[in-house]
Protein backbone atom coordinates (compact mmCIF):
# COMPACT_ATOMS: atom_id res chain seq x y z
CA UNK A 1 0.00 0.00 0.00
CA UNK A 2 2.57 2.02 1.10
CA UNK A 3 4.34 1.64 -2.06
CA UNK A 4 0.88 2.30 -3.94
CA UNK A 5 0.67 5.54 -2.22
CA UNK A 6 4.39 6.19 -3.14
CA UNK A 7 4.06 5.64 -6.38
CA UNK A 8 0.98 8.18 -7.14
CA UNK A 9 2.76 10.88 -4.85
CA UNK A 10 5.73 10.66 -7.55
CA UNK A 11 3.45 10.79 -10.56
CA UNK A 12 1.50 13.43 -9.43
CA UNK A 13 4.62 15.75 -8.51
CA UNK A 14 6.02 14.67 -12.17
CA UNK A 15 2.46 15.53 -13.38
CA UNK A 16 2.80 18.79 -11.32
CA UNK A 17 6.19 19.70 -12.40
CA UNK A 18 5.88 18.78 -16.15
CA UNK A 19 2.82 20.42 -17.29
CA UNK A 20 3.56 23.24 -19.28
CA UNK A 21 2.30 26.25 -17.43
CA UNK A 22 3.30 28.01 -14.34
CA UNK A 23 1.98 26.66 -11.75
CA UNK A 24 2.01 27.62 -8.02
CA UNK A 25 0.01 27.48 -4.30
CA UNK A 26 0.06 30.39 -2.17
CA UNK A 27 -0.85 30.55 0.81
CA UNK A 28 -3.57 33.16 3.17
CA UNK A 29 -0.18 35.62 3.03
CA UNK A 30 0.27 35.40 -0.31
CA UNK A 31 3.43 33.58 0.10
CA UNK A 32 3.84 30.80 -2.68
CA UNK A 33 4.32 27.35 -0.77
CA UNK A 34 5.03 25.39 -4.29
CA UNK A 35 5.60 26.18 -7.74
CA UNK A 36 6.36 23.35 -10.44
CA UNK A 37 9.58 23.47 -12.93
CA UNK A 38 8.01 25.56 -15.32
CA UNK A 39 7.38 28.71 -12.85
CA UNK A 40 10.99 28.03 -11.48
CA UNK A 41 12.59 28.02 -15.30
CA UNK A 42 11.00 31.52 -15.74
CA UNK A 43 10.89 33.14 -12.50
CA UNK A 44 13.53 31.53 -10.11
CA UNK A 45 13.61 30.14 -6.82
CA UNK A 46 10.11 31.04 -5.52
CA UNK A 47 9.09 29.12 -2.74
CA UNK A 48 8.69 31.19 0.97
CA UNK A 49 8.70 34.08 -0.80
CA UNK A 50 5.59 36.59 -1.55
CA UNK A 51 3.59 36.28 -4.79
CA UNK A 52 3.99 39.67 -6.54
CA UNK A 53 7.41 39.71 -5.16
CA UNK A 54 8.21 36.92 -7.70
CA UNK A 55 5.60 37.15 -10.23
CA UNK A 56 6.24 41.48 -10.57
CA UNK A 57 9.29 42.35 -8.42
CA UNK A 58 6.04 44.56 -6.24
CA UNK A 59 6.31 45.48 -2.59
CA UNK A 60 2.41 45.19 -2.09
CA UNK A 61 -0.32 42.99 -3.37
CA UNK A 62 -1.07 43.80 -6.87
CA UNK A 63 -4.07 45.38 -8.62
CA UNK A 64 -7.06 43.47 -9.43
CA UNK A 65 -5.63 40.35 -7.53
CA UNK A 66 -7.33 36.88 -8.72
CA UNK A 67 -5.86 34.93 -5.93
CA UNK A 68 -7.11 37.57 -3.24
CA UNK A 69 -10.85 37.81 -4.98
CA UNK A 70 -10.78 33.53 -4.59
CA UNK A 71 -9.42 33.61 -0.73
CA UNK A 72 -12.73 35.89 -0.58
CA UNK A 73 -15.56 33.74 -1.84
CA UNK A 74 -13.83 30.17 -3.10
CA UNK A 75 -14.33 31.12 -6.71
CA UNK A 76 -12.22 31.07 -9.72
CA UNK A 77 -10.83 34.18 -10.63
CA UNK A 78 -9.27 35.12 -14.24
CA UNK A 79 -7.05 37.67 -15.10
CA UNK A 80 -4.30 38.60 -17.68
CA UNK A 81 -0.92 40.17 -16.33
CA UNK A 82 2.38 41.85 -16.79
CA UNK A 83 5.58 39.76 -14.78
CA UNK A 84 9.14 39.91 -14.59
CA UNK A 85 10.96 36.83 -15.39
CA UNK A 86 13.78 36.06 -14.06
CA UNK A 87 16.06 37.49 -16.50
CA UNK A 88 14.23 40.62 -16.40
CA UNK A 89 12.33 40.09 -19.27
CA UNK A 90 8.69 40.69 -19.26
CA UNK A 91 6.65 37.81 -19.29
CA UNK A 92 2.66 38.41 -19.91
CA UNK A 93 0.34 35.44 -18.18
CA UNK A 94 -3.21 34.98 -18.29
CA UNK A 95 -3.72 33.55 -14.72
CA UNK A 96 -6.74 31.38 -13.26
CA UNK A 97 -6.56 31.37 -9.12
CA UNK A 98 -9.04 28.48 -7.61
CA UNK A 99 -8.79 27.17 -3.97
CA UNK A 100 -6.94 24.33 -3.27
CA UNK A 101 -9.46 22.05 -1.63
CA UNK A 102 -12.78 22.21 -3.30
CA UNK A 103 -15.70 23.79 -0.84
CA UNK A 104 -13.74 24.26 2.09
CA UNK A 105 -15.13 26.39 4.92
CA UNK A 106 -12.04 28.10 5.41
CA UNK A 107 -9.74 28.92 2.36
CA UNK A 108 -5.98 28.46 3.71
CA UNK A 109 -4.37 27.72 0.28
CA UNK A 110 -5.04 29.04 -3.64
CA UNK A 111 -3.51 27.44 -6.45
CA UNK A 112 -2.54 29.95 -9.49
CA UNK A 113 -2.37 28.27 -13.05
CA UNK A 114 -0.69 30.62 -15.65
CA UNK A 115 0.12 30.40 -19.43
CA UNK A 116 2.46 32.54 -20.69
CA UNK A 117 0.96 34.51 -23.58
CA UNK A 118 4.18 36.52 -24.31
CA UNK A 119 3.96 35.49 -28.19
CA UNK A 120 0.69 36.81 -28.45
CA UNK A 121 1.09 39.81 -26.88
CA UNK A 122 4.01 40.19 -28.82
CA UNK A 123 1.85 39.67 -32.27
CA UNK A 124 -0.93 41.98 -31.00
CA UNK A 125 1.46 44.95 -30.37
CA UNK A 126 2.82 43.84 -33.79
CA UNK A 127 -0.51 44.66 -34.80
CA UNK A 128 -1.08 47.62 -33.83
CA UNK A 129 2.04 49.20 -34.99
CA UNK A 130 0.81 47.94 -38.51
CA UNK A 131 -2.71 49.54 -37.79
CA UNK A 132 -0.67 52.52 -36.34
CA UNK A 133 1.36 52.95 -39.57
CA UNK A 134 -1.49 52.13 -41.67
CA UNK A 135 -3.33 54.74 -40.22
CA UNK A 136 0.09 57.51 -40.57
CA UNK A 137 -0.30 56.65 -44.55
CA UNK A 138 -4.10 57.68 -44.21
CA UNK A 139 -3.37 60.84 -42.31
CA UNK A 140 -1.05 61.63 -44.62
CA UNK A 141 -3.68 61.25 -47.48
CA UNK A 142 -5.91 63.11 -45.61
CA UNK A 143 -3.30 65.66 -44.99
CA UNK A 144 -2.86 66.29 -48.83
CA UNK A 145 -6.87 66.51 -49.30
CA UNK A 146 -7.31 68.93 -47.26
CA UNK A 147 -4.20 71.11 -48.42
CA UNK A 148 -5.57 70.55 -51.81
CA UNK A 149 -9.08 72.40 -50.57
CA UNK A 150 -6.95 75.37 -49.51
CA UNK A 151 -4.67 75.29 -52.66
CA UNK A 152 -8.18 75.46 -54.45
CA UNK A 153 -9.26 78.61 -52.12
CA UNK A 154 -5.83 79.97 -52.81
CA UNK A 155 -5.86 80.03 -56.09
CA UNK A 156 -9.57 81.39 -56.78
CA UNK A 157 -8.82 84.32 -54.80
CA UNK A 158 -5.94 85.00 -57.11
CA UNK A 159 -7.75 84.26 -60.46
CA UNK A 160 -10.56 86.83 -58.97
CA UNK A 161 -7.84 89.60 -57.70
CA UNK A 162 -5.93 89.24 -61.03
CA UNK A 163 -9.05 89.01 -63.10
CA UNK A 164 -10.00 92.47 -61.22
CA UNK A 165 -6.71 94.36 -61.62
CA UNK A 166 -7.72 93.79 -65.12
CA UNK A 167 -11.15 94.80 -65.34
CA UNK A 168 -10.25 97.48 -62.67
CA UNK A 169 -13.10 96.28 -61.15
CA UNK A 170 -12.22 97.16 -57.03
CA UNK A 171 -15.29 94.83 -55.80
CA UNK A 172 -14.04 91.62 -57.45
CA UNK A 173 -10.42 92.62 -55.99
CA UNK A 174 -11.74 92.99 -52.61
CA UNK A 175 -13.92 89.20 -53.04
CA UNK A 176 -10.33 87.77 -54.54
CA UNK A 177 -8.21 89.53 -51.60
CA UNK A 178 -10.73 88.12 -48.97
CA UNK A 179 -10.71 84.58 -50.52
CA UNK A 180 -7.07 84.73 -50.03
CA UNK A 181 -6.94 86.15 -46.62
CA UNK A 182 -9.63 83.01 -45.19
CA UNK A 183 -7.35 80.28 -46.97
CA UNK A 184 -4.38 82.00 -45.45
CA UNK A 185 -5.86 81.67 -42.16
CA UNK A 186 -7.21 78.06 -42.91
CA UNK A 187 -3.58 76.91 -43.47
CA UNK A 188 -2.45 78.35 -39.92
CA UNK A 189 -5.18 76.80 -37.92
CA UNK A 190 -4.84 73.14 -40.39
CA UNK A 191 -1.22 73.06 -39.23
CA UNK A 192 -1.79 73.94 -35.91
CA UNK A 193 -4.72 71.39 -35.17
CA UNK A 194 -1.78 69.12 -37.14
CA UNK A 195 0.66 69.65 -34.64
CA UNK A 196 -1.61 69.14 -31.35
CA UNK A 197 -2.65 65.84 -33.56
CA UNK A 198 0.88 64.37 -34.37
CA UNK A 199 1.89 65.03 -30.52
CA UNK A 200 2.34 61.28 -29.70
CA UNK A 201 1.73 61.10 -25.74
CA UNK A 202 1.00 58.66 -23.27
CA UNK A 203 -2.28 60.32 -21.16
CA UNK A 204 -0.91 62.39 -18.35
CA UNK A 205 -3.74 60.45 -15.98
CA UNK A 206 -4.98 62.35 -12.34
CA UNK A 207 -7.64 61.62 -10.61
CA UNK A 208 -10.98 63.44 -12.05
CA UNK A 209 -14.35 63.15 -11.22
CA UNK A 210 -16.44 62.50 -14.72
CA UNK A 211 -19.08 64.38 -14.25
CA UNK A 212 -17.42 67.49 -12.94
CA UNK A 213 -15.81 66.84 -16.83
CA UNK A 214 -18.99 66.59 -18.39
CA UNK A 215 -20.74 69.93 -16.59
CA UNK A 216 -17.46 72.31 -17.49
CA UNK A 217 -18.71 71.46 -21.54
CA UNK A 218 -22.31 72.10 -20.60
CA UNK A 219 -21.17 75.25 -19.28
CA UNK A 220 -18.95 76.28 -22.00
CA UNK A 221 -21.26 75.56 -24.66
CA UNK A 222 -24.87 76.39 -23.66
CA UNK A 223 -24.64 79.91 -24.58
CA UNK A 224 -23.62 79.02 -27.95
CA UNK A 225 -25.80 75.94 -28.18
CA UNK A 226 -28.86 78.46 -26.96
CA UNK A 227 -28.25 81.42 -29.26
CA UNK A 228 -29.31 78.57 -32.19
CA UNK A 229 -32.09 77.36 -30.54
CA UNK A 230 -30.49 74.43 -29.32
CA UNK A 231 -30.96 73.08 -25.97
CA UNK A 232 -27.95 71.63 -24.29
CA UNK A 233 -28.47 69.09 -21.34
CA UNK A 234 -26.34 66.60 -19.23
CA UNK A 235 -27.62 63.16 -18.07
CA UNK A 236 -24.71 62.16 -15.08
CA UNK A 237 -25.11 58.82 -13.45
CA UNK A 238 -24.28 60.55 -9.37
CA UNK A 239 -23.00 56.71 -8.44
CA UNK A 240 -19.90 57.95 -10.60
CA UNK A 241 -16.74 58.64 -8.73
CA UNK A 242 -13.11 60.05 -9.52
CA UNK A 243 -11.38 58.06 -12.40
CA UNK A 244 -7.92 58.77 -13.32
CA UNK A 245 -7.96 60.51 -16.54
CA UNK A 246 -6.08 62.58 -18.77
CA UNK A 247 -7.99 65.80 -18.13
CA UNK A 248 -7.63 68.24 -20.83
CA UNK A 249 -7.83 64.82 -23.47
CA UNK A 250 -11.06 64.07 -22.24
CA UNK A 251 -12.01 67.85 -22.20
CA UNK A 252 -10.86 68.18 -26.05
CA UNK A 253 -12.91 65.09 -27.10
CA UNK A 254 -15.67 66.01 -25.43
CA UNK A 255 -15.59 69.68 -27.05
CA UNK A 256 -15.06 68.34 -30.60
CA UNK A 257 -18.07 65.93 -30.08
CA UNK A 258 -20.30 68.65 -28.86
CA UNK A 259 -19.54 70.96 -31.11
CA UNK A 260 -20.09 68.53 -34.03
CA UNK A 261 -23.64 67.77 -32.09
CA UNK A 262 -24.28 71.73 -32.20
CA UNK A 263 -23.37 71.89 -36.07
CA UNK A 264 -25.83 69.06 -37.09
CA UNK A 265 -28.26 70.54 -35.19
CA UNK A 266 -27.88 73.42 -37.20
CA UNK A 267 -27.55 71.66 -40.42
CA UNK A 268 -31.04 69.52 -39.45
CA UNK A 269 -33.57 71.61 -41.13
CA UNK A 270 -36.88 70.31 -38.16
CA UNK A 271 -36.80 72.16 -34.60
CA UNK A 272 -36.68 71.61 -31.31
CA UNK A 273 -33.00 70.21 -31.58
CA UNK A 274 -31.54 69.30 -28.49
CA UNK A 275 -27.51 67.55 -27.37
CA UNK A 276 -27.37 65.80 -24.76
CA UNK A 277 -24.35 64.44 -23.08
CA UNK A 278 -24.84 61.01 -21.08
CA UNK A 279 -22.03 59.80 -18.56
CA UNK A 280 -22.94 56.14 -17.41
CA UNK A 281 -21.22 53.00 -16.21
CA UNK A 282 -21.76 49.53 -17.51
CA UNK A 283 -20.01 46.15 -16.97
CA UNK A 284 -17.19 48.21 -15.89
CA UNK A 285 -16.85 50.21 -18.36
CA UNK A 286 -16.99 54.24 -18.14
CA UNK A 287 -19.25 55.92 -20.92
CA UNK A 288 -19.35 59.11 -22.53
CA UNK A 289 -22.05 59.63 -25.00
CA UNK A 290 -23.20 62.47 -26.87
CA UNK A 291 -26.78 62.09 -28.26
CA UNK A 292 -27.92 64.77 -30.97
CA UNK A 293 -31.20 64.97 -32.70
CA UNK A 294 -29.21 66.82 -35.69
CA UNK A 295 -29.23 65.45 -39.72
CA UNK A 296 -27.29 62.48 -38.81
CA UNK A 297 -24.63 60.86 -40.77
CA UNK A 298 -24.91 59.00 -44.55
CA UNK A 299 -23.34 55.32 -44.57
CA UNK A 300 -20.88 56.70 -46.63
CA UNK A 301 -19.55 59.45 -44.69
CA UNK A 302 -19.99 56.85 -41.01
CA UNK A 303 -17.38 54.91 -43.00
CA UNK A 304 -14.46 56.80 -43.08
CA UNK A 305 -14.90 59.97 -40.24
CA UNK A 306 -12.73 58.27 -37.22
CA UNK A 307 -10.04 57.63 -39.94
CA UNK A 308 -9.06 60.52 -42.54
CA UNK A 309 -9.14 64.24 -42.36
CA UNK A 310 -12.66 64.29 -43.32
CA UNK A 311 -15.02 67.14 -43.04
CA UNK A 312 -18.80 68.00 -44.16
CA UNK A 313 -18.65 71.24 -42.95
CA UNK A 314 -16.95 73.24 -46.13
CA UNK A 315 -15.09 76.02 -44.88
CA UNK A 316 -15.65 75.60 -41.18
CA UNK A 317 -13.77 72.15 -40.48
CA UNK A 318 -10.42 70.84 -40.83
CA UNK A 319 -11.06 67.37 -40.86
CA UNK A 320 -9.40 66.78 -37.60
CA UNK A 321 -11.67 66.76 -34.92
CA UNK A 322 -12.73 63.29 -34.68
CA UNK A 323 -9.42 62.20 -35.73
CA UNK A 324 -7.99 63.30 -32.80
CA UNK A 325 -10.78 62.37 -30.38
CA UNK A 326 -10.34 58.90 -31.57
CA UNK A 327 -6.51 59.42 -31.10
CA UNK A 328 -6.98 60.71 -27.46
CA UNK A 329 -9.49 57.95 -26.51
CA UNK A 330 -7.42 55.21 -27.81
CA UNK A 331 -4.17 56.77 -25.48
CA UNK A 332 -6.75 56.01 -23.15
CA UNK A 333 -6.91 52.41 -23.93
CA UNK A 334 -10.83 53.12 -25.12
CA UNK A 335 -13.30 52.58 -27.90
CA UNK A 336 -15.12 55.07 -29.90
CA UNK A 337 -18.06 54.26 -31.77
CA UNK A 338 -20.92 56.09 -33.66
CA UNK A 339 -24.48 55.21 -34.20
CA UNK A 340 -26.08 57.21 -36.76
CA UNK A 341 -28.74 57.75 -39.93
CA UNK A 342 -29.34 60.66 -42.16
CA UNK A 343 -32.12 62.35 -40.44
CA UNK A 344 -32.24 60.35 -37.29
CA UNK A 345 -29.47 62.55 -35.26
CA UNK A 346 -26.55 60.49 -33.57
CA UNK A 347 -24.71 59.31 -30.74
CA UNK A 348 -21.04 59.23 -30.43
CA UNK A 349 -19.99 57.19 -27.45
CA UNK A 350 -16.47 57.21 -26.09
CA UNK A 351 -16.37 53.46 -23.64
CA UNK A 352 -12.98 53.54 -21.20
CA UNK A 353 -12.06 50.89 -18.99
CA UNK A 354 -11.19 52.78 -15.22
CA UNK A 355 -9.87 49.46 -13.95
CA UNK A 356 -6.94 49.68 -16.72
CA UNK A 357 -6.76 52.96 -16.15
CA UNK A 358 -5.89 52.43 -12.96
CA UNK A 359 -3.29 50.61 -13.46
CA UNK A 360 -1.83 52.75 -15.55
CA UNK A 361 -2.20 55.43 -13.38
CA UNK A 362 -0.75 53.39 -9.89
CA UNK A 363 2.13 52.35 -12.62
CA UNK A 364 2.82 56.13 -13.57
CA UNK A 365 3.18 56.62 -9.76
CA UNK A 366 5.76 54.61 -8.94
CA UNK B 1 -25.82 82.60 -79.55
CA UNK B 2 -27.03 82.03 -76.19
CA UNK B 3 -24.35 81.36 -73.24
CA UNK B 4 -24.30 78.25 -72.25
CA UNK B 5 -25.73 77.44 -68.35
CA UNK B 6 -23.59 75.59 -66.28
CA UNK B 7 -24.74 74.48 -62.41
CA UNK B 8 -21.39 74.12 -59.75
CA UNK B 9 -22.75 72.08 -56.96
CA UNK B 10 -20.32 72.69 -53.93
CA UNK B 11 -20.65 72.72 -50.04
CA UNK B 12 -17.24 75.38 -50.05
CA UNK B 13 -18.00 78.70 -50.30
CA UNK B 14 -15.05 79.81 -52.03
CA UNK B 15 -14.71 77.20 -54.73
CA UNK B 16 -18.38 78.39 -55.95
CA UNK B 17 -17.06 81.97 -56.00
CA UNK B 18 -13.97 81.16 -58.39
CA UNK B 19 -16.03 78.58 -60.53
CA UNK B 20 -18.68 81.60 -60.97
CA UNK B 21 -15.88 83.94 -61.64
CA UNK B 22 -13.85 81.63 -64.01
CA UNK B 23 -16.79 80.48 -66.17
CA UNK B 24 -18.62 83.77 -66.13
CA UNK B 25 -15.16 85.45 -67.47
CA UNK B 26 -15.03 83.16 -69.86
CA UNK B 27 -18.77 83.90 -71.34
CA UNK B 28 -20.82 80.88 -69.44
CA UNK B 29 -23.64 81.53 -67.32
CA UNK B 30 -23.53 80.22 -64.07
CA UNK B 31 -25.90 78.90 -61.25
CA UNK B 32 -24.87 77.83 -57.87
CA UNK B 33 -26.24 75.18 -54.94
CA UNK B 34 -24.48 74.28 -52.08
CA UNK B 35 -26.50 71.30 -51.17
CA UNK B 36 -27.94 68.45 -53.26
CA UNK B 37 -31.76 69.41 -52.28
CA UNK B 38 -31.26 72.99 -53.82
CA UNK B 39 -29.31 71.24 -56.92
CA UNK B 40 -31.85 69.29 -57.65
CA UNK B 41 -34.61 72.08 -57.71
CA UNK B 42 -32.50 73.92 -59.51
CA UNK B 43 -31.63 71.51 -62.41
CA UNK B 44 -35.35 71.48 -62.66
CA UNK B 45 -35.80 75.48 -63.13
CA UNK B 46 -32.93 75.81 -65.28
CA UNK B 47 -32.00 72.49 -66.95
CA UNK B 48 -28.58 73.08 -67.14
CA UNK B 49 -26.20 72.69 -70.16
CA UNK B 50 -23.37 70.85 -67.52
CA UNK B 51 -23.24 70.25 -64.09
CA UNK B 52 -19.51 70.85 -62.07
CA UNK B 53 -20.17 68.64 -58.60
CA UNK B 54 -18.16 68.30 -55.46
CA UNK B 55 -18.10 65.08 -54.10
CA UNK B 56 -17.95 65.52 -50.25
CA UNK B 57 -21.21 67.79 -48.88
CA UNK B 58 -22.74 67.20 -46.08
CA UNK B 59 -25.96 65.23 -45.53
CA UNK B 60 -25.72 63.75 -49.02
CA UNK B 61 -23.08 63.38 -51.28
CA UNK B 62 -22.33 64.27 -54.95
CA UNK B 63 -22.34 60.59 -56.00
CA UNK B 64 -25.97 60.66 -54.34
CA UNK B 65 -27.26 63.48 -56.38
CA UNK B 66 -25.29 62.17 -59.84
CA UNK B 67 -27.57 58.78 -58.65
CA UNK B 68 -30.76 60.51 -58.66
CA UNK B 69 -29.91 62.52 -61.73
CA UNK B 70 -29.45 59.84 -63.54
CA UNK B 71 -32.98 58.21 -62.58
CA UNK B 72 -34.38 60.95 -64.55
CA UNK B 73 -34.92 60.29 -68.39
CA UNK B 74 -34.93 63.98 -68.95
CA UNK B 75 -31.83 64.81 -67.08
CA UNK B 76 -29.70 61.93 -67.75
CA UNK B 77 -27.75 63.28 -70.76
CA UNK B 78 -26.55 66.47 -69.02
CA UNK B 79 -22.29 65.76 -69.03
CA UNK B 80 -21.02 65.98 -65.46
CA UNK B 81 -17.78 66.90 -64.51
CA UNK B 82 -16.72 65.72 -60.73
CA UNK B 83 -14.29 67.92 -59.20
CA UNK B 84 -12.73 66.88 -56.12
CA UNK B 85 -9.76 66.80 -54.11
CA UNK B 86 -10.70 63.07 -52.77
CA UNK B 87 -9.63 61.58 -56.75
CA UNK B 88 -6.82 61.46 -58.52
CA UNK B 89 -8.58 61.88 -61.95
CA UNK B 90 -6.58 59.49 -63.84
CA UNK B 91 -6.84 56.65 -60.79
CA UNK B 92 -10.68 57.26 -60.57
CA UNK B 93 -12.97 54.27 -60.78
CA UNK B 94 -16.69 55.59 -60.76
CA UNK B 95 -17.48 51.66 -60.74
CA UNK B 96 -15.85 50.77 -57.83
CA UNK B 97 -18.18 53.10 -55.80
CA UNK B 98 -21.23 52.56 -57.67
CA UNK B 99 -22.04 48.82 -58.61
CA UNK B 100 -24.68 49.42 -60.56
CA UNK B 101 -23.08 48.81 -64.20
CA UNK B 102 -25.89 50.13 -66.07
CA UNK B 103 -25.11 53.90 -64.85
CA UNK B 104 -22.38 55.79 -66.81
CA UNK B 105 -19.61 56.82 -65.17
CA UNK B 106 -19.66 60.93 -65.25
CA UNK B 107 -17.88 62.27 -68.36
CA UNK B 108 -14.86 64.08 -66.92
CA UNK B 109 -12.99 64.33 -63.58
CA UNK B 110 -11.06 66.96 -62.66
CA UNK B 111 -8.54 67.20 -59.35
CA UNK B 112 -8.63 69.96 -56.96
CA UNK B 113 -6.82 72.56 -57.68
CA UNK B 114 -8.27 73.12 -60.88
CA UNK B 115 -5.71 73.07 -64.03
CA UNK B 116 -7.59 76.18 -65.42
CA UNK B 117 -6.73 75.72 -69.02
CA UNK B 118 -7.77 71.70 -68.82
CA UNK B 119 -11.40 72.39 -66.95
CA UNK B 120 -12.24 75.35 -69.75
CA UNK B 121 -11.21 73.10 -72.50
CA UNK B 122 -13.43 70.10 -70.74
CA UNK B 123 -16.52 72.91 -70.07
CA UNK B 124 -15.69 73.63 -74.64
CA UNK B 125 -15.55 70.31 -75.49
CA UNK B 126 -19.01 68.81 -72.94
CA UNK B 127 -21.63 71.62 -74.43
CA UNK B 128 -20.82 71.76 -77.90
Amino acid sequence: MAQFNNRWQKEYETLFDRVPCYVTVIDKNFKIVRANDAFRDSFGDALKHHCYKIYKRNDRKCYNCPAEKTFKDGKVHRSNQQGIGKHNEKIFYAVSTSALIKDAKNINYVIEISSDITAMKKLEEKVIEAKRLSAVGQTVAGLAHSIKNILMGLEGGKYIVSLGLKKNDQAMINQGWEMLERNFDKTTSLVKDFLSFSKGRIPELEMVSPGDLVLEIVDLYKDVAAQSGIELAAEIDEKIKQVPLDKAGIHTCLTNLVSNAIDACLMSVQKGNMVTIKLSEKKSKLIFEVHDNGSGIDYEIKKKIFTTFFTTKGGGGTGLGLLTTRKIVEEHGGKITVESKRGKGAVFRIELLPARLMALYKESKK
Amino acid sequence: MSSKKILIIDDEPDVVAYLKVLLESNGYKSYSARDIKTALQLVKEINPDLICLDIVMPNETGISFYMKLQQEKKFRKIPVIIISGIIESEKFDFHSYVKDSSIPAPKCYMEKPLDIKKFIQNIKRLTN
